[in-house]
């Protein structure tokens, strides 16, 4: 990836970096590398904690990190994705942490009415390599990655309709409660145990 | 196919493998949800597309200088440890006066009174108090050097971390790190500049050869006087 005035590639950035660490050239390619993705990086944690002093404490957090850490990048993986799975991880962390926090995007009145919402059952009974198996056999390859998104990565029911790309009106809602009536139908009693 | 998360590509590596069109990486992408919900994030995370919500503009004006701020002072070698709240935030200048209007604005003046008392009982106190020797640490002045590592010594079925030591640390918290910088584990704490790692103290699903990453950081009580760059080595 190359943007703005600076042509060099990510890459080619990086064997700068490498080439005589802390030199001003060095130090003038990690402001272009780490400059490309700021905002981003940024921006996706806004997305997930949705609060802009935490996500900039996130975003901080990961980019100071991945800095600290290039030394350790070993180039089988593009940087952008690497400094994603930092960024991604870290985010991930953060909303685990304060599960009790509700998503305010969930209308309560639309999730099933009678019986706990499958998902967080699975979500808190089973291993992830469950909620996998069960949602891989019933449902569509878009709802199976909405409900990943929903159930494990606890991310935001508007934010899972951008990433997800679902064009419809309901969108990633819609999606969501047809699968859950799925699961509902298949796991019926084993969820009212809970 | 087995859904255990050992099954998927590594995060990091999964959208290249699968840009190249690699065989084995498309076969499992189209039966797994974690990693195709994964390259969706991904592919979201570099198109910064507007989505339902998004920070205002006032919020991306203000996240973009604290963190150009926070890397340039990692980059340049300071200590990055404030909070992002903490960093420089003015974007639009204020119209100002000259700095000697300000300096003798009506408002500094009863400061300007005070400071010079203070001047004033700093000299008697510089006057009469017992020397200090030169080059004496006082406070809590970090250090400001990095912890530096030197190269893993491995043998059989053991590697040795170590680093030089750092003046006026008690003791040093040293991180295993997965390539993507997700800690494994927590931190260990050892008083020596040294951390033996043995195949069978291995952090959980960690097997020999992997490619691991390390990072120490030296302190004085809980206080960090300063840290390593992240390093790498092979599990044993």
């Amino acid at each position: 990836m190359s943007t703005g005035s600076d042509s060099r590639t990510d890459a080619e950035l990086l064997r700068e970096i490498r080439r005589e660490p802390g030199t001003p050239g060095a130090l003038a390619a990690g402001s272009e590398l780490f400059g490309r993705y700021r905002l981003k990086t940024y921006q996706w944690c806004f997305r997930v904690v949705r609060d802009h002093d935490t996500a900039l404490d996130l975003a901080q957090d990961a980019l100071l990190s991945a800095w600290r850490g290039l030394a350790g990048f070993d180039e089988r993986s593009q940087f952008s994705s690497w400094l994603f799975a930092i960024v991604r991880n870290r985010c991930l962390t953060a909303v685990r942490k304060r599960v009790n926090v509700r998503d305010e995007s969930v209308d309560p009145d639309d999730l099933l009415a009678d019986g706990r919402d499958p998902l967080d059952v699975l979500a808190d009974r089973q291993e992830e390599s469950a909620v996998l198996e069960a949602i891989r056999e019933d449902l569509e390859p878009i709802e199976q990655e909405a409900l990943w998104l929903r159930a494990v990565e606890r991310m935001p029911v508007d934010e899972i309709t951008r990433v997800l790309r679902i064009r419809s009106a309901s969108g990633a809602r819609g999606v969501l409660q047809g699968a859950r009536r799925k699961l509902k139908a298949r796991f019926g009693s084993r969820m009212e145990d809970a | 196919m087995s859904l255990s998360r050992e099954a998927c590509p590594a995060e990091a590596t999964l959208p290249a493998r699968h840009e190249a069109g690699e065989p084995e990486v498309l076969a499992h992408v189209q039966d797994c949800p974690r990693c195709r919900a994964l390259l969706a994030q991904h592919r979201a995370f570099l198109e910064s597309e507007a989505g339902a919500v998004a920070p205002t503009s006032s919020q991306l004006a203000d996240a973009d200088a604290s963190l150009a701020a926070a890397l340039e002072r990692e980059m340049s070698g300071g200590r990055a440890s404030q909070p992002a709240a903490a960093s420089p935030r003015t974007l639009v200048a204020e119209p100002r006066a000259s700095w000697w209007q300000a300096l003798f604005a009506p408002a500094l003046r009863p400061a300007w009174g005070f400071a010079a008392v203070l001047v004033v009982a700093g000299g008697v106190y510089l006057s009469v108090r017992p020397d200090v020797q030169r080059g004496e640490v006082r406070g809590d002045s970090p250090v400001s050097t990095a912890v530096t590592t030197l190269a893993p010594v491995v043998s059989e079925g053991v590697v040795t971390l170590a680093w030089e030591p750092v003046a006026g640390a008690d003791h040093y918290d040293v991180v295993l790190l997965s390539q993507d910088l997700s800690e494994l584990g927590e931190p260990v704490r050892v008083s020596e500049p040294m951390f033996v790692l043995r195949h069978d103290q291995l952090p959980a699903g960690v097997t020999a050869g992997t490619s691991l990453l390390w990072q120490v950081t030296a302190r004085a009580g809980e206080r960090e006087l300063s840290h390593s760059v992240t390093a790498g080595f092979v599990a044993p």
